[in-house]
């Protein structure tokens, strides 16, 4: 029997990097091309499969703070971040500066969060072939091995690694 | 009167969902404004607040410091909510000490649905420009390349390099249509010292033959009937660059003197004017013509060929890449994926194979367009023999393995036919000759010296 536990989370990150679109893969597995622009914040729950934790059996429900992008990645109102058990930090691969703004953005996190899990999603991969692609995908997880956190390249368009981003996530909150 | 109904008949004046919270953060009191919003609130028991408002979810330590005084108040700005699908709100919450012993919170939620939807909008079309402008960043970021790994290829690549580290040196580019002769201009630049400066890339057969002069050179105010305003040519706008001048086959005999002129004094004035302005740019020239035939046709200034090629890159057919095409091919899908948002991942292999034996007479440019129109109508996730279009006169007949004739034949004989038709096709370019049977130049001189033909 495993205990249910609501964990909020956060995910993060410039505007236009897909965290909508990976929300909406992961909890209704659907995908679309077009660009709506989040405003403030949309909560959406899921309930995670069980998994084990410092051996008992735990169930996470998440409640997925999908918050607004900034040209800064930084929405640093108090009210959005505070309390989060983790964050998914989501670049783009295709825009490199993404990935140097996630650094500044798991600092401000963590000040607030201390102890919460990090994530680094690389997403769309799906622009594949870019010569451009390799080399952000090689500073993603440079930053992430800075960070000792998990990175992982995604696609919320193919559905790729976008389960094992918030799997691995799981695996790294606090209890 | 009690203070609480005095709360209570306040808080009604504003147009608010609002409740008040005990000690155990258990919604005890709200308004109809609320009930509104949350219809199965009375089914509840006095239920805890983060199990009607997830957004209250991890704010325990907030809530603690507000009841002990500590922190005035808290807020979260617009929380989108779908009360109906397709029918979006947005609400500010408020989290406040409500200052009653046995109700310490109070939250206030407002709406805010119009002030957001139309903050909504601004910030739409804000991103959407941006993004837009970061896919094409994207594509110019994206490193010039020469795909390939054939042998031709590589060779290309080498003399490229050594090339670009010369950096006066004039290079003249030959090669059939569609073979990327401005490619290989452009890697020549970025590869230069002088990578940073301009690139200017002019096409001489594009222009009518009264314009060129004034294109190339410039022109003072008043030099001639149409010269309102005086104006840099591409000579001098090319300063501390590159100027690529392609089709310089199609350039007037009257015109090529004076190029050559420029070439050897590395000086030149504007039209109408008497002021000597230095050259200061790298020249590579490109054309699809036999120059060597012009010259000999008299349409080609035999000092201006030797002046400019200094260095000679042939740019090799598509047809003779082999297995490039499939590289080059898989760039373009690659390219058309990002431009009309496809997800193609490939061609199968009934594709490679007409990909393969196709004679190309386009080349890369004919390439490009037949992938770009199978990208257009494609509906697969991988390019099928359906979407490929080539053109019925560009197909190659792959020819069946040599078979030695019954009563056998000359080897001499057949080499030296060989040698004869390969120097007839290529017009008596022996490098060209040599490249057709897939042999070396010295190779290729050997083996005429060999049966004497050379001359």
């Amino acid at each position: 029997m495993s205990t249910t536990i609501n964990k909020k989370i956060c995910l993060l990150g410039e505007f236009g990097v897909g965290k909508t679109s990976l929300i909406q893969r992961f909890v209704f597995d659907r995908f679309s091309d077009d660009y709506l622009t989040t405003l403030g914040v949309k909560i959406t729950e899921k309930l995670m499969p069980p998994l084990k934790k410092n051996r008992h059996m735990i169930q996470f429900r998440f409640l997925i703070w999908d918050i607004a992008g900034s040209e800064d990645g930084l929405v640093k109102h108090e009210g959005y971040w505070t309390g989060a058990s983790g964050a998914l930090i989501v670049t783009d691969l295709s825009r490199p500066d993404t990935i140097t703004a996630a650094a500044h953005l798991i600092d401000h996190f963590l000040h607030l969060n201390a102890g919460a899990g990090i994530v680094i999603a690389g997403n769309k991969t799906d622009l594949i072939g870019n010569p451009l692609l390799h080399s952000s995908g090689e500073s993603l997880k440079k930053l992430a091995d800075n960070l000792s956190c998990p990175s992982i390249l995604t696609s919320a368009k193919t559905g790729q690694h976008v389960e094992d981003a918030f799997l691995s996530l799981a695996h790294c909150l606090p209890e | 009167m009690s203070i609480a109904p005095l709360h209570t008949r306040i808080l009604d004046t504003i147009q608010a969902g609002w409740i008040f919270l005990d000690r155990e953060y258990r919604i005890v009191r709200y308004n109809r404004q609320f009930q509104d919003w949350f219809p199965e609130l009375p089914a509840l028991k006095q239920p805890v607040v983060t199990d009607v408002l997830p957004e209250t979810v991890g704010l325990e330590s907030p809530f603690d410091d507000m009841v002990s005084g500590k922190k005035p108040f808290f807020f979260i700005p617009y929380i989108q909510k779908e009360p109906d699908p397709g029918k979006e709100q947005f609400f500010n919450l408020y989290i406040l000490p409500s200052g009653i012993e046995k109700e310490p919170l109070l939250i206030l939620m407002i709406d805010d649905t119009e002030l957001a939807a139309a903050q909504r909008k601004i910030q739409q079309q804000a991103y959407e420009i941006k993004l837009m402008h970061n896919m094409l960043n994207m594509k110019t970021r994206s490193p010039v390349q020469f795909i390939g790994s054939s042998e031709p290829v590589q060779q290309l690549k080498a003399m490229i390099l050594k090339v670009s580290r010369v950096g006066s040196s004039t290079v003249l580019i030959q090669g059939e249509t569609g073979t990327g002769k401005s490619l290989i201009a452009q890697l020549i630049h970025l590869a230069s010292e002088n990578g940073d400066g301009p690139f200017l890339e002019f096409n001489c057969a594009a222009v009518p033959e009264s314009l060129l002069e004034s294109e190339l050179f410039g022109h003072e105010k008043g030099a001639f009937t149409h010269a309102v305003a005086q104006r840099k040519g591409l000579l001098e706008e090319a300063r501390g660059g590159t100027l690529f001048l392609d089709e310089i086959g199609d350039i007037p005999l009257n015109l090529q003197a004076k190029l050559l002129t420029m070439l050897e004094s590395r000086k030149f004035r504007r039209l109408g004017s008497t002021r000597e302005i230095k050259a200061q740019f790298r020249l590579i020239a490109a054309t699809h013509r036999d120059l060597q035939s012009m010259i000999r046709e008299g349409t080609f200034r035999q000092d201006l060929y030797y002046r400019i090629q200094v260095v000679t890159l042939h740019c090799p057919p598509l047809r003779e890449l082999g297995d490039d095409i499939m590289e080059i091919a898989s760039h373009f899908i690659h390219t058309f994926n990002l431009d009309f948002k496809k997800q193609v991942r490939g061609m199968n292999s009934e594709v490679k194979h007409m990909l393969r034996t196709h004679s190309w007479p386009g080349n890369v440019r004919e390439l490009r367009n037949v992938i770009e129109r199978a990208m257009i109508f494609t509906e697969n996730k991988e390019l099928l023999p359906g979407d490929i279009q080539l053109t019925g006169q560009g197909t190659r007949t792959v020819s069946p393995a040599f078979s030695l004739p019954e009563d056998g034949l000359s080897f001499e004989q057949l080499e030296k036919q060989l040698l004869e038709q390969a120097l007839e096709r290529c017009r008596g370019n022996q490098s060209q000759a040599a490249r057709l049977l897939k042999m070396s130049r010295d190779t290729f001189r050997y083996r005429l010296e060999k049966h004497h033909m050379l001359t």
